[in-house]
């Protein structure tokens, strides 16, 4: 599978992959090319390496949650184009003549759940939460402070009362947040 | 009864009415002779103010996400606004329909102080009415940047003008062209300089707490100043002053100093309006008038039709661009909230009459330009907005999960657009933020550097309004 011709986007492949996801076939081919220059050694896939190579992501504190959720779809360490265009199909400007699902705001929402979420429990634990403010804050802020962050960050979503914030917690604590603009990359055609 | 007029007609008309009562009684007794609003107050005494509390509390995040659109209105937006106006209205003149001749370049010089959307009439009818955050940025914004182009475009106008049509060579277009770019980055440069520099002194003011809203209103007031002296845009620069200090000054001073900037700044600005209004409405009576109805009336209809063109040009062209699209009521209340107001009345009080013989028309046009815009377009929008059905502004505190939950987001989202492989937005404010913490903050800021000090602040804006509850509930 070395070869490069066997790489090469089919037309097949395009009008499958525009189905799935709603993005143009010019932004498909974008999405490809980008693919391609990611993929240093020619696999046809993607591997961790690849996308921390990326200088802005190796820096971006949440970087390793975000190459995280693009390996969630696949067994193996690998990720191919398909699965690449599918989480960044999530990203698409929701346009209310065009339905897909991929791009609702559930959706949208379910991934910046799972930026928390690591052990996929469908809640967010205080520990959790702690993890992805160390990460954001670097050291600079005592654990007192950032405990109590926490703490209140529970306490505010938390309506069942078991010390952690479930999908649908998440999500009404989120209700007046404008999840569809906030969420959304305008892609190159 | 007040409260009716109140819901009726916004305050800035009130003002003007008022003005023109108070200007027809002094005319009648002869009590005094009233200088009217000159151009030299307003500039330096009135206008800051107003800006200043404009830059000071701008939605940074809001301005900046929508910089691309609020630059295109601005600036394309003007000059197509200026450009056409004059060709149109010069066009008409050939016809005599005026009854005298009108030289193409005073009519240009006309176009171009009539064509800038007012930064201080749009805050006074936009304040009252609360349109949705990203329709209010982007008519505000719109008003404040659009002064550069202003500027330049009437003093070059002004300069072609004493030049004569005829002497004109391309060498003064190209030179028109640069001293744009000058006038408004020379501008905001001067503003962010005297921004970094007050939010430096803050830094060093611990000890002496009492002078340290004297400062921001001061350093402001001189980066305005600064930039004027070299006929820069005032406008800009305090604008950016304000855009660029606010970050570390609140980091900097004491929660009391903070109050006091921020109902000092309200208290200035809301003062300055009063006053620019009433003085409006008292000049009405006092200017020499030169009653041209075609005149008028022709203004009238190209400042509108013209806005509205521009504004559906203009919004196609950006909704290419933006996730979040223009929509029809956005464009409808874009091209109606383009109001004219003092800028105008004080760019073409400051014609010299002796050079431009047409100086007294003008000024006539302009301020029925001003009263219309102010009065049918001020007193319509309200109940335009509420037919229909414009989203409206929702006060809101954030929450901690908000802020948390919407940090996370952009950094999803500068994540996923570096995998993309796309230069966006986001990713230069990520690049700026991350310069900020590494080297700006340090320096600006007195207390160890945190670098993500909203969190904090959030938190401890929650903490503080619970304890002042309990307090009231004790």
């Amino acid at each position: 599978m070395g070869n490069k011709s066997s790489l090469m986007l089919q037309e097949q492949d395009i009008r499958d992959i525009q189905a799935e996801t709603g993005f143009l076939p010019s932004q498909i081919e974008r999405l490809y090319s980008r693919f391609t220059s990611l993929d240093k050694g020619d696999s046809g896939t993607l591997s961790r390496e690849d996308f921390l190579r990326i200088p802005e992501l190796a820096i971006n504190p949440l970087g390793d949650r975000i190459v995280h959720a693009f390996f969630k779809e696949s067994e193996d360490d690998h990720v191919n184009f398909r699965q690449f265009v599918r989480v960044l199909a999530h990203f698409r400007p929701i346009k209310t003549s065009q339905d897909n699902k991929l791009n609702a705001r559930e959706e949208k929402l379910r991934f910046a759940f799972k930026m928390y979420d690591l052990d996929d429990d469908e809640r967010i634990s205080r520990e959790e939460l702690l993890a992805v403010l160390h990460m954001m804050v670097g050291e600079n802020i005592s654990d007192d402070q950032l405990n109590s962050i926490a703490e209140r960050t529970i306490l505010e979503a938390d309506r069942d009362g078991d010390q952690m914030i479930s999908f649908d917690e998440f999500c009404s604590a989120l209700e007046r947040t404008d999840v569809e603009q906030k969420m959304s990359i305008k892609f190159l055609k | 009864m007040t409260p009716k007029i109140a819901h009726v007609f916004p305050e800035s008309c009130m003002l003007i009415v008022l003005g023109v009562i108070i200007g027809l009684l002094l005319i009648y007794t002869q009590a005094a002779t009233v200088s009217p609003l000159t151009a030299d107050v307003f500039f330096l005494y009135l206008l800051p103010p107003i800006i200043l509390d404009a830059g000071y509390f701008m939605p940074n995040r809001l301005f900046f996400d929508n910089l691309f659109t609020i630059l295109i209105f601005a600036v394309i937006g003007t000059i197509w606004n200026a450009l056409m106006i004059g060709i149109s209205m010069y066009a008409i003149s050939l016809t005599n329909l005026f009854g005298m001749p009108v030289p193409m370049l005073h009519m240009f010089l006309f176009s171009s102080l009539i064509s800038a959307v007012d930064p201080v009439a749009v805050l006074a009818v936009f304040e009252e009415i609360q349109v949705e955050e990203v329709l209010y940025i982007l008519v505000f914004g719109e008003s404040l940047l659009n002064d550069g182009v202003t500027v330049v475009l009437y003093h070059l106008f002004e300069g072609y003008s004493e030049v004569g049509e005829d002497n004109i060579k391309a060498v003064d277009i190209a030179s028109g062209v640069a001293s744009f770019l000058l006038v408004a980055l020379g501008g905001t440069a001067i503003g962010i300089i005297w921004g970094f520099l007050t939010a430096f002194i803050t830094r060093l003011t611990s000890e002496v707490r009492v002078i340290e809203p004297i400062f921001v209103f001061v350093m402001a007031y001189l980066a305005y100043l600064n930039a004027e002296i070299f006929h820069l845009s005032g406008i800009l620069s305090i604008t950016f002053c304000g855009i660029t200090m606010k970050n570390y000054t609140e980091q900097n001073v004491s929660t009391k100093s903070h109050t006091t900037i921020k109902y000092g700044l309200k208290m200035l600005a809301s003062s300055s309006e009063t006053i620019i209004f009433m003085f409006l409405g008292v000049s009405t009576i006092q200017s020499n008038h030169d009653w041209n109805t075609w005149f008028v009336i022709l203004t009238i209809f190209f400042c509108s039709i013209y806005r509205i063109l521009g504004v559906l040009i203009f919004s196609a062209v950006c909704n290419r661009f933006r996730v979040k699209k223009i929509g029809f009521v956005d464009k409808f209340v874009m091209s109606y909230g383009g109001l004219r107001g003092a800028v105008a009345f004080a760019l073409v009080i400051t014609i010299d009459p002796t050079a431009i013989k047409l100086q007294p028309m003008f000024l006539t046009a302009t301020i029925a330009m001003v009263y219309f815009t102010v009065f049918v377009q001020g007193i319509t929008i309200k109940p335009l907005v509420q037919l229909l059905g414009v989203k409206k502004a929702e006060k809101r505190t954030l929450t901690m999960n908000e802020r948390l939950h919407e940090r996370v987001m952009d950094y999803i989202i500068a994540g996923i657009e570096d995998v993309a492989g796309k230069q966006g937005n986001r990713r230069w404010r990520n690049k700026f933020k991350r310069f900020n913490n590494k080297y700006l903050t340090p320096f600006l800021v007195r207390d160890k550097n945190v670098i993500e000090p909203k969190l904090l602040e959030t938190y401890s804006n929650i903490k503080m309004q619970e304890a002042m509850e309990k307090l009231h509930n004790n």
